[in-house]
């Protein structure tokens, strides 16, 4: 490994350190997982369908730079979309605007879908 | 407006320090896409080259005009979405921010994605700089039925907030009375964060008594994220080296349950949506929805992909290939350059005694004869027409589309959908285009763009000339494209997988189709144009003199003489071997040489194949070599020209011999 490479990872097991520790029945967060164990309702944007609206609930590795690429984007916690296209890259509206990103992005981000039918949550 | 001003320079550094008779400084900073190159025109009645592809915009433009009486000078800087993620050009940006040479902040940004936009406005807010605020693009935003009350976000900001449509020149008297205001003094509140944030970046400014260009608590903040950059501007600063900011930060940072660039983005949008509550009023009307299906077509495999070869035939075919290539081309070679200015040279220069001297500018390889010519009756037309092209393509929005559908493809050779713009770019002239792959986000991204404009994309100087050879025959066409597809797909592959680093990701903002407005594309071919002019052409001439001198010295005849027998292994006369040594010098010249050549029928239609695909492949032009060795840095760029000229002829082998096999 390079010596950025080092630096970053050295940064990263820090970060990982920052989060708190255990979920509700007690076992410790998956590494991978860590998102979604904060909210059992979220799914990753792929699972919406096209049409699907969602609210984001959060977004994974949330520390590194292609989340906080998201995060500059507006792409943060509480804001509501809807997917527009799957293939060949994820887009999704954002109030007026739509955003386009590649899968490898769109996996970090996590959404509360939109219960229409049973008229639940979704500010 | 306009004051009078000496001249717009484009320049990458930082600002020169201020001097007496001081004009205001006045930076527009802003997301990609939301009119800060069309304001900086309105402001400065100067365009710097607008696009409505992120990243465009590389070089920080400046030009000179007046607020309210006041001499001012603004800068265009590149776009970026917040000063945590900047991305590469973003950085400039944001040194020019933090660096405290600029006595005016003004964040532009679009009515209709204000929410997303007023985090940045309260990071610059930070930076306690007087700022005010451009929201653009009204007219949009009306049309979608949204109405932002600027006075009621002005109080809750105390700063001004003044709405435009840079496009139309409206609210620009407005905007420059405001910085005039904000000039005088008045400098933003500094926003309130809960939820810990605010608390952290307060301790950790606590710990900052250096001297700091801006306020501290913007580096606070960032220090917070654990921003490389701003440690390093911390550490010198601060007398102890930055230690006790350091470990503040650090202690800080655990107290949050989340990484800090992540809460405090959080909390940014928390407050941002605050501020907006009751002051964005909407009707939910949506656009057109004709336009949006359209832009949702063109950004689908199908029917998006049919679309783009439409557009290409139209496009490229027929307006540059026919009309470009074709008609104006001839009328400037025959009726102006032949008919007219060419005689008239040469009985100007015949009075000059010395032949040698003569030669050098009316001769074969004549400066005004062949070098001026060239450019400006064949060159210019050709690549005038491709940017002209290039600019209403730009202009109604398809780029971010385009690059959506080749992002997977792309990935495969190492890039993302993003690097697009420059391939595209590349076939109108891959000087430029080399240029252009600084914003590309990755180091690897970058070289790998390079080498593929380099090898395997030809310029429009190049292409009209090919394509007129290899116009008669459509056989040859075929394995011409094919050969040059298969390279760029196989070499990029190859490449890419040989390239240490991490692949690109794909994120890009879709902004809506919309009718391509003749100013802006006038204005942004021209832009280009003078640019080619200024850059590249004297480069050409450059090359001509050196052919002249090669000539006279008889190192030309070496070099040929040298060339011959590599010539002869791909099954081509000797004659060829002076084509691919005008190549290197100056594409179109090793492209017109092959021209010539078929037209006295010496070569076969295997031959004419086999030179036409080694020539493109063959070396970049003196102009492109000089761009690489900018660029990417001199050992990149000679690598690559080490890689890149037996690769050509082994390619030119490897046809001659696959095409004579199939033949016999």
């Amino acid at each position: 490994m390079s010596p950025a490479e080092w630096i970053r990872a050295g940064l990263k097991a820090l970060r990982v350190r920052g989060w708190g520790e255990g979920c509700p029945d007690g076992r410790p967060v998956p590494d991978e997982d860590r998102c979604a164990a904060l909210d059992c309702d979220s799914v990753r944007l792929m699972a919406l369908t096209v049409g699907e609206s969602g609210t984001v609930s959060c977004l994974e590795d949330p520390g590194s730079g292609p989340t906080a690429k998201l995060a500059a984007m507006g792409v943060l916690p509480g804001v509501r979309l809807v997917l527009v296209q799957r293939y060949p890259a994820f887009v999704f509206r954002i109030g007026h605007s739509e955003l386009a990103v590649d899968g490898g992005l769109a996996g970090r981000i996590r959404v509360r879908r939109d219960r229409r039918a049973e008229g639940g949550s979704g500010r | 407006m306009s004051g009078g001003c000496h001249s717009a320079t484009s320049d990458h550094g930082p600002a020169p320090t201020r001097g007496a008779s001081a004009r205001l400084r006045v930076a527009l900073v802003g997301a990609p896409n939301v009119g800060k190159s069309a304001l900086f025109n309105r402001l400065t009645g100067r365009y710097s080259t607008v696009s409505n592809y992120p990243g465009t915009s590389v070089e920080i433009a400046r030009g000179c005009g007046t607020v309210d009486g006041l001499a001012a000078e603004f800068l265009d800087t590149p776009g970026l979405y917040s000063l945590v993620a900047a991305g590469e050009d973003g950085k400039v940006t944001r040194r020019i921010v933090l660096g405290g040479d600029v006595d005016v902040l003004v964040h532009v940004l679009e009515a209709k994605s204000i929410a997303r936009a007023l985090p940045l406005t309260l990071q610059l807010a930070e930076v306690r700089r007087p700022l005010v605020i451009a929201l653009n693009m009204t007219d949009e935003a009306e049309r979608l039925g949204l109405r932002v009350d600027a006075r009621r976000l002005s109080a809750r900001l105390g700063v001004e907030v003044v709405p435009t449509v840079a496009v139309q020149g409206r609210g620009i008297d407005a905007l420059e009375k405001a910085i005039a205001r904000a000039a005088r003094g008045s400098v933003p509140r500094i926003p309130f964060y809960a939820n810990g944030v605010g608390e952290a970046i307060r301790t950790v400014r606590e710990r900052l008594s250096g001297v700091y260009a801006v306020d501290p608590a913007a580096f606070a903040a960032l220090l917070l994220q654990e921003d490389t950059e701003v440690r390093a501007t911390v550490a010198e600063a601060e007398p102890d080296g930055g230690r006790a900011a350091f470990a503040e930060a650090a202690v800080a940072r655990r107290k949050f349950d989340a990484p800090a660039t992540y809460r405090i983005a959080v909390e940014r949008q928390r407050v941002a949506d605050a501020l907006l509550e009751g002051v964005v009023r909407t009707d939910g009307r949506r656009s057109s929805a004709w336009v949006e299906t359209l832009g949702r077509w063109l950004a689908a495999p199908f029917p998006g992909i049919p679309a783009l070869l439409l557009v290409l035939y139209l496009g490229l075919y027929k307006f540059v290939g026919s009309f470009g290539a074709g008609t104006v081309v001839d009328w400037l070679e025959g009726a102006v350059f032949e008919g007219r200015i060419n005689p008239f040279l040469e009985s100007l220069f015949s009075g000059l005694p010395w032949d040698w001297l003569r030669s050098l500018f009316v001769g074969e390889y004549g400066l005004l004869t062949l070098g001026v010519r060239y450019a400006v009756a064949i060159i210019l037309p050709i690549v005038g027409a491709f940017f002209l092209f290039f600019s209403v393509l730009e202009d109604s929005g398809y780029f971010p589309r385009l690059a959506l559908l080749v992002d997977r493809t792309f990935k495969r050779l190492g890039l993302s959908g993003r690097a697009v713009i420059p391939i595209v770019l590349g076939f109108a002239c891959d000087t430029m285009a080399t240029m252009v792959t600084r914003t590309l986000e990755t180091k690897r991204e970058r070289v790998l763009a390079t080498l593929l404009l380099a090898l395997a994309i030809p310029c429009s100087a190049q292409l009209g000339v090919i394509l007129a050879i290899l116009a008669g025959n459509p056989l040859a066409f075929g394995v011409w494209s094919l050969v040059l597809l298969g390279t760029f797909l196989l070499v990029g592959a190859i490449t890419a997988k040989l390239l240490p680093g991490d692949s690109p990701y794909f994120h890009m903002e879709l902004p809506p189709l919309r009718r391509p407005r003749l100013g802006n594309v006038l204005m942004k071919t021209y832009a280009r144009m003078q640019w080619y002019f200024l850059e590249v052409l004297p480069l050409f001439l450059l090359a001509s003199v050196l052919l002249w001198i090669g000539e006279l010295t008889g190192l030309f005849r070496l070099a040929v003489a040298a060339l011959t027998p590599v010539v002869a292994a791909l099954g081509l006369p000797a004659q060829t071997a002076s084509v691919f040594l005008f190549g290197f010098f100056r594409r179109d010249y090793g492209a017109a040489g092959l021209y010539d050549l078929t037209q006295t029928g010496a070569l076969d239609a295997v031959q004419v194949t086999v030179a036409a695909v080694t020539l493109t492949l063959f070396v970049p032009c003196i102009a492109q070599f000089l761009m690489m060795w900018k660029e990417r840095g001199p050992r990149t760029a000679i690598g690559m020209l080490a890689f890149i000229t037996p690769f050509a002829f082994g390619v030119g082998f490897l046809v001659n011999a696959a095409l004579r096999g199939l033949w016999h």
